[in-house]
């Protein structure tokens, strides 16, 4: 039994995140007819393309980016989260934990005081997520000769995140409250409403080599879990498995928090949730967690945009609904170990 | 004991002598010294409201954030200090003998300004500036610092203004075309209807696009989908700091090329020098968006408004606004 759902697990979720994703093509906020999808098809194939057709471009350029970068992001969140509870051999950690979010929070709410545009915005975003981890793994290699490693590079996280979150706090003070204030504070909530296709493609490619590079690590985090000495009497070379990890979690955070804003719990949350389902080996459970992550963002991000004239912020939404979902499978999970 | 009672009788008679009492426009019963010299407006929206009569008076004007460079207004205003009130120590450096605060007819927070006034016992003065009252505002500033000559112009200006519209609105009693007010540098956040940033279109009657389920103070996020369904006829963008990128955006992407406004070109960018013509603050800045507006929804006819909006500059700014600033206002470089 236990070997047959091993090998039907990852068809399954590949199954419902094509559908999922169909299905949320058909949510959202403008009306779509039957007749109406038949025309955006036609358009689609160029059968049709006299006339700009509404349909079409509700489905296939404002729909369809969004889906896919909800998607996308979810799951980088998720594999990365998961990547860094394995490495820090810590449950309670999340992608943040090594400054990106407020390095990258910093980094747009600049890009915004200055007016720059939504290019700007990202690269400065992406570019400040990358900084303050450089930050983080500097004051850990200055400090980590008489401390534990883990223990400098959480706590340089916690400093430079301090740090940042203060600029931030600085900038949102100066800033003119009817109009680059609030784009600040909704950037910081999450969302996904600017969203376009060229974004896509830049999330698509560091998240897809992201998970591929994680996921062929992970039978090294798993040894990893026995403590650094045993992973090196194993063979292991502990620090430069953990440099690449960094890395490559680092790039994939910054560059999915720098489209989306900043979107907490999801990163913390669904490693937990997938290991209920995978059980603890790394090699299965990081693939896993992208598919899950992806359509759970997926989902909450279809409330977001479809609930009420106003955009919900995806760090409302994740929030609200990852919490009873969470606990709900944390009740039915603890009624099975009873049994 | 008869010779204390003779000195608070005294101490009292002084005092009584130098102040009076008025009632603001709160309804508020407040003493003021009798020769107010020095006063303080406690935010931009009344700093900007009494720099026309009341500039020799002013000890500083009050920080916008966010905003650096005023076009189009004197220089004078350019070069009085700014005080920013959240510093009680600066404000009290001013030495104002009273603080001035403008507040609507309702959603008014007035305890941060009362909590000043009373950490350093000066009194507060309200003044309504709701859109409408805006010819009262100056009536009551002119019998309170005794200023009717240099207020009696401005009240003649803003009631032709009032007449104008109204007559306007009688003539042409619905506009049927609807507006979205973009506002940031996406284009996709908007203070929809209801909201006192749109206060203009609400008196105009023109019909706001957005409207929300949600009660909303303003600046509420949409997104592309909604913006589509609501299809709206014109577009404005406040380009607030002269960052055009939403204007630009909409002009050019594909997906907001649908929408009847844009087919049609009927985009505007909302002058914002030396202050927003529709809201930020929301002054008496908001009177040329009224004149704009008719032009638009009205068919005002253009050399009037032009005529109107560059009287106003001269009127309340003090600037002899030129033909080719008055062309800037609404194409800024």
């Amino acid at each position: 039994m236990k070997v047959n759902r091993d090998i039907s697990l990852f068809p399954i979720l590949i199954i419902l995140v094509v559908a999922s994703m169909v299905i949320s093509l058909f949510i959202g906020r403008y009306p779509i007819s039957v007749s109406d999808l038949w025309l955006a098809i036609k358009s689609l194939f160029g059968l049709n393309i006299a006339e700009i057709n509404s349909t079409a471009l509700v489905l296939f350029s404002i729909r369809l980016p969004r889906i896919l970068a909800a998607f996308l992001i979810g799951g980088t969140l998720s594999v990365t989260g998961a990547a860094y509870q394995g490495m820090f051999r810590n449950p309670m950690v999340s992608p943040s934990i090594l400054g990106v979010s407020a390095g990258a929070g910093f980094g747009a709410a600049l890009a915004i005081i200055l007016g720059l545009g939504t290019a700007m915005r990202q690269s400065f975003s992406f570019g400040f997520g990358i900084v303050a981890v450089f930050m983080v793994y500097f004051i850990s290699t200055v400090t980590g000769k008489k401390y534990d490693r883990t223990l400098t590079l959480i706590l340089g996280g916690m400093i430079v995140a301090t740090v940042f979150t203060a600029l931030i706090s600085i900038l949102k003070y100066v800033a003119d409250p009817d109009n680059t204030l609030p784009s600040i504070v909704y950037w910081l909530m999450g969302g996904l409403s600017d969203l376009e296709f060229k974004h896509v493609h830049f999330i698509s490619i560091i998240s897809i080599i992201g998970v591929a590079l994680l996921s062929f690590s992970g039978w090294k985090l798993d040894i990893l879990s026995f403590g650094d000495e045993e992973a090196k009497t194993m063979g292991i070379r502990v620090e430069r498995l953990r440099v690449l990890i960094i890395v490559i979690a680092t790039l994939m955070t910054s560059a999915a928090v720098s489209i989306s804003g900043i979107i907490g719990w999801v990163g913390l949350l669904i490693p937990h949730i997938t290991r209920m389902i995978t059980g603890h080996k790394n090699t299965k459970m990081l693939p896993a967690s992208f598919f899950i992550g992806g359509i759970f963002l997926l989902i909450v991000d279809n409330f977001s945009r479809s609930i009420a004239s106003m955009e919900i912020p995806l760090g409302i939404t994740t929030s609200f609904m990852g919490a009873p979902f969470f606990l709900y499978i944390l009740m039915k999970t603890s009624k099975h170990k009873e049994s | 004991m008869r010779a204390l009672t003779f000195i608070i009788v005294v101490f009292v008679g002084i005092f009584t002598l130098q102040a009076k009492t008025i009632t603001d426009m709160a309804g508020r019963k407040v003493e003021i010294p009798d020769k107010v010299e020095r006063i303080l407006p406690y935010d931009p929206k009344t700093s900007i409201l009494i720099f026309p009569v009341l500039e020799e008076k002013m000890v500083a004007t009050s920080i916008l954030p966010g905003k650096k460079d005023y076009k189009f207004i004197a220089e004078s205003y350019k070069n009085m200090p700014e005080v920013d009130v959240k510093n009680i120590e600066a404000v009290l450096a001013t030495a104002p003998q009273v603080i001035l605060f403008g507040i609507y007819e309702t959603k008014n927070n007035t305890e941060p300004v009362l909590n000043l006034g009373r950490r350093l016992n000066i009194p507060v003065i309200m003044v309504n500036l709701s859109l409408d009252k805006l010819d009262e505002a100056y009536r009551f500033l002119a019998s309170v610092f005794s200023v009717d000559k240099k207020c009696e112009p401005l009240i003649a200006f803003i009631q032709k203004v009032y007449k104008t519209a109204d007559s306007l609105k009688k003539v042409n009693p619905a506009v049927s075309a609807n507006v979205y007010y973009s506002i940031g540098p996406t284009g996709l956040m908007t203070d929809p209807a209801g909201s006192q940033h749109t206060e203009v279109l609400d008196y105009m009657k023109i019909p706001n696009a957005a409207k929300v389920d949600i009660p909303s103070g303003g600046h509420a996020k949409v997104n592309m989908e909604q913006v589509m369904l609501w299809n709206p006829d014109y577009i404005l963008t406040s380009n607030f700091r002269g960052n055009i990128s939403a204007y630009n955006t909409i002009v050019s992407d594909r997906k907001w090329s649908t929408l009847k406004a844009v087919q049609e070109k009927s985009i505007y960018k909302v002058p914002v020098q030396p202050l927003g013509w529709l809201d930020h603050p929301p002054s008496i800045n908001r009177i040329p968006g009224i004149i704009w507006l008719s032009g638009i929804f009205y068919q005002y006819p253009g050399e009037k408004v032009k005529l109107d909006i560059v009287a106003f500059y001269k009127l309340f700014y003090k600037y002899p606004l030129t033909g080719s600033e008055y062309k800037l206002l609404f194409n800024p470089e």
